[in-house]
C-alpha cells in the first residue's frame, strides 16, 4: 500500500527533515507514527500527500508515485493536515459540497451520519467553531468519501476524552471496512489502542518499527527483590537484560529488560521473600528511547 | 471548473463594488464634458500652455486633442485612472489566489484533493481572466453611456480597443501577481512584488521619454505598449495588443511551470 524506499528530504540552509527513512505499510494495517516534534513526522506525511517534492528516495503508494502520479493517488485519500486551517466562510456541509465537486462524490449520505456521531452543526460557519469542532469538520472531510487511505496527522488533536473514543470507534469500523490508517500521534496510548505497528521517528531518522508488542518486549521493568539473607552483588553481576544493580542488604534492585529469565534464576539461589516490580507504560518507553537515540 | 466558480463566487462582492467605483466615474465624465466643451477657447488657450514634461507625466503625448471627447476621456480617464484601477483590482484577486490560500492555510486541503497543481494556477487564471474581462465590459458599456450623455462622438470600435487595452494591462499586473504567489507562496510578498512592478513600470515609461538613458529600456514596461496602444479616435490594431497578450501568456507560464514543480509551504 505505502512504500517508501531510502527518503529524504532537505530544505534549504543544510536542514535535513527525514534522513533514508524506509518503511512499507500493508493494506488493511493501521500504523501509528510517533516522535517528538520536528522528528520529520509532518514532512513524512506532506511528502505521501504530494506536497512535498523528496529530495532523494522513491515514495509510492498503491504502487504509483507520490509526486508524479499525485492526482490518481489522492483520489482514494482521506488527509487530516496537522495544522488545520478551513475557509472561514464557509459552513461544513458548504466546504463538504466544494470537496465532493472535486473529488466527484456524493457523501451527504456519509456526512449525515458521521455530524450526529461528532455531534457537530454542519450549517454553522467555520469561523464561528470552536477549536474542537474546526477539528471535527477536519475529519469529516477525510472520512466521508470512505478512502481507502487515511493520513492523519493528530487527528485527536482538541478533542474531549468522548469524542477521542468515538474517532477511535470509526478508524476501527473503517479498517473492518479495508481502510489502510496512517496516523501521527504524540498520544501514544491512543496509538497504542489502535495500532497494529507503531513507528519512532528522531530526528529524522526512523529508529524502531514494530508492533505494540514486540516494542513492549523492549519494557524495562524496575525490580526489587527482597531476601532472606544478605546477597553479594556478584551474584547477579553479567546477567543478560539485567543492569544498573544496586544491593542494600536483603533488597536489591535492578533494571531488567526483556526476559526476566536470567534475573529470576539467579535469584532463586537464595530465598527470596519478596518481588515487585515496575513496569514502565508505553510513553516512558519511547521517551527512553528518544534519550538512547540522543545519546 | 470547481476552483474556477468558488474563485468566482468569493469575489463577486468586490467586483460590484469596483463596477459600481468606475460606471459612476465614467458617468461623472459624461455629465461633465459638455461643460468643458462649451470654455473651449479658454481651456485649450490653458492646455498650449502646458509644457511637454507635463504631457509626459500624464502619460500621454501633446498631439491629444483634449477639447475633444476621446482626447477628454483619454486624459481623465485612460491615462492613469483606470490603468491604476484596473492594476489594483487585478493585483488583488493575483494574490488573494494561490498566495492567498497558501497563507491562510487552505492550499493543503485543496492541495490534498484530486486535482494536479496545473490544475489549480490554470483554474485561478481563468478566474482573473474572467473578472478583468467582466469588467472591461461594463467599463465598455459605462463608456459607451457616457459618451452618448456627453455627446463625445466615440465609436463603438475605439471604445472596445480603449477597454481591451485597459484589461489587457490589467490583467498583466493581475498575472504577475498571481504567478509571484506561485512562486513565493505569500500573499504579502505577493502585494508587494505587484505594487512595486506598477509603480516601478510607470515610471520607467513615463521617465523614459524625458531621460534618453533610460529609453533603451522602456520596452521593458507594460505601460509603454499600453499608452502606445491607446486610442480612442481609431480603431485597435492587434499588432498594438500583442505584446502585453505575449507578457500575460509568459507570465503565466511561468507560474503554471514553477507552482507544478515547487513544495507547498
Amino acid at each position: 500500500m505505502i512504500k517508501i524506499q531510502e527518503f529524504s528530504k532537505h530544505y534549504p540552509g543544510s536542514i535535513t527533515a527525514v534522513d533514508r527513512l524506509s518503511l512499507s505499510i500493508e493494506a488493511g494495517e493501521i500504523f501509528g507514527f510517533i516522535g517528538p516534534n520536528g522528528a520529520g513526522k509532518t514532512t513524512t506525511i506532506r511528502t505521501l500527500i504530494g506536497h512535498l517534492k523528496p529530495s532523494s528516495g522513491k515514495v509510492t503508494i498503491f504502487d504509483k508515485d507520490a509526486w508524479h502520479e499525485g492526482v490518481k493517488i489522492r483520489r482514494r485519500i482521506g488527509y487530516l493536515p496537522g495544522d488545520l486551517y478551513l475557509y472561514e466562510k464557509m459552513s461544513t456541509r458548504a466546504l463538504l459540497k466544494y470537496l465532493d465537486k472535486l473529488r466527484a462524490v456524493d457523501t451527504s449520505g456519509n456526512l449525515k451520519l458521521l455530524s450526529k456521531r461528532f455531534d457537530l452543526d454542519l450549517d454553522r460557519p467555520i469561523r464561528q467553531l470552536s477549536k474542537g469542532n474546526r477539528q471535527k469538520s477536519g475529519l469529516l472531510q477525510a472520512l466521508c468519501h470512505e478512502p481507502d487511505l487515511l493520513i492523519l496527522d493528530e487527528p485527536t488533536s482538541g478533542l474531549d476524552p468522548l469524542l477521542q473514543q468515538e474517532f477511535l470507534n470509526v478508524i476501527s469500523e473503517m479498517r473492518h471496512r479495508g481502510c489502510t490508517v496512517f496516523l501521527s500521534s504524540h498520544m501514544l496510548d491512543e496509538v497504542e489502542r489502535i495500532a497494529d505497528r507503531i513507528g519512532v521517528i528522531r530526528d529524522g531518522h526512523l529508529s524502531r518499527v514494530g508492533t505494540v508488542k514486540e516494542l513492549r518486549s523492549e519494557t524495562r521493568q524496575a525490580m526489587e527483590i527482597h531476601f532472606e539473607q544478605p546477597v553479594s552483588l556478584n551474584d547477579f553481576s553479567n546477567l543478560s537484560g539485567v543492569s544498573n544493580i544496586e544491593t542494600d542488604g536483603n533488597l536489591l534492585k535492578c533494571i531488567n529488560v526483556g526476559s526476566m529469565d536470567a534475573l529470576i534464576k539467579a535469584a532463586a539461589q537464595h530465598t527470596v521473600t519478596y518481588v515487585q516490580s515496575e513496569s514502565q507504560d508505553l510513553e516512558k518507553i519511547f521517551l527512553d528511547m528518544y534519550r538512547e537515540d540522543k545519546t | 471548473m470547481t476552483i474556477f466558480w468558488k474563485k468566482c463566487r468569493d469575489r463577486k462582492y468586490n467586483l460590484l463594488w469596483w463596477v459600481v467605483g468606475i460606471t459612476a466615474y465614467m458617468l461623472m465624465m459624461g455629465w461633465y464634458y459638455p461643460s468643458i466643451s462649451e470654455q473651449k477657447e479658454a481651456m485649450e488657450a490653458l492646455l498650449e500652455s502646458f509644457p511637454d514634461t507635463m504631457w509626459t507625466i500624464l502619460g500621454l503625448d501633446g498631439t491629444i486633442d483634449m477639447m475633444s471627447g476621446s482626447g477628454f476621456l483619454t486624459v481623465e480617464a485612460f491615462s492613469i485612472m483606470l490603468p491604476i484601477c484596473f492594476s489594483i483590482f487585478a493585483m488583488g484577486i493575483g494574490s488573494r489566489s494561490i498566495a492567498g490560500e497558501e497563507t491562510d492555510g487552505t492550499l493543503e486541503i485543496l492541495a490534498a484533493m484530486p486535482v494536479s497543481r496545473g490544475q489549480i494556477f490554470i483554474e485561478n487564471f481563468l478566474a482573473l481572466l474572467v473578472l478583468m474581462a467582466t469588467l472591461g465590459a461594463c467599463l465598455w458599456v459605462s463608456v459607451l453611456i457616457a459618451s452618448r450623455w456627453g455627446d463625445m462622438g466615440i465609436t463603438y470600435l475605439p471604445i472596445s480597443g480603449g477597454t481591451l487595452m485597459v484589461s489587457l494591462l490589467g490583467l498583466f499586473f493581475g498575472t504577475l501577481t498571481l504567478t509571484a504567489g506561485a512562486i513565493t507562496g505569500r500573499r504579502g510578498q505577493t502585494i508587494a512584488i505587484g505594487t512595486a512592478a506598477i509603480v516601478v513600470a510607470y515610471a520607467l515609461n513615463t521617465l523614459a521619454k524625458t531621460i534618453t538613458s533610460l529609453s533603451v529600456i522602456r520596452w521593458l514596461s507594460p505601460f509603454h505598449y499600453y499608452t502606445e496602444g491607446l486610442s480612442l479616435n481609431q480603431n485597435l490594431q492587434f499588432t498594438d495588443a500583442l505584446p502585453l497578450i505575449i507578457g500575460i501568456s509568459a507570465l503565466a507560464w511561468i507560474g503554471f511551470y514553477i507552482f507544478k514543480h515547487r513544495d507547498i509551504k
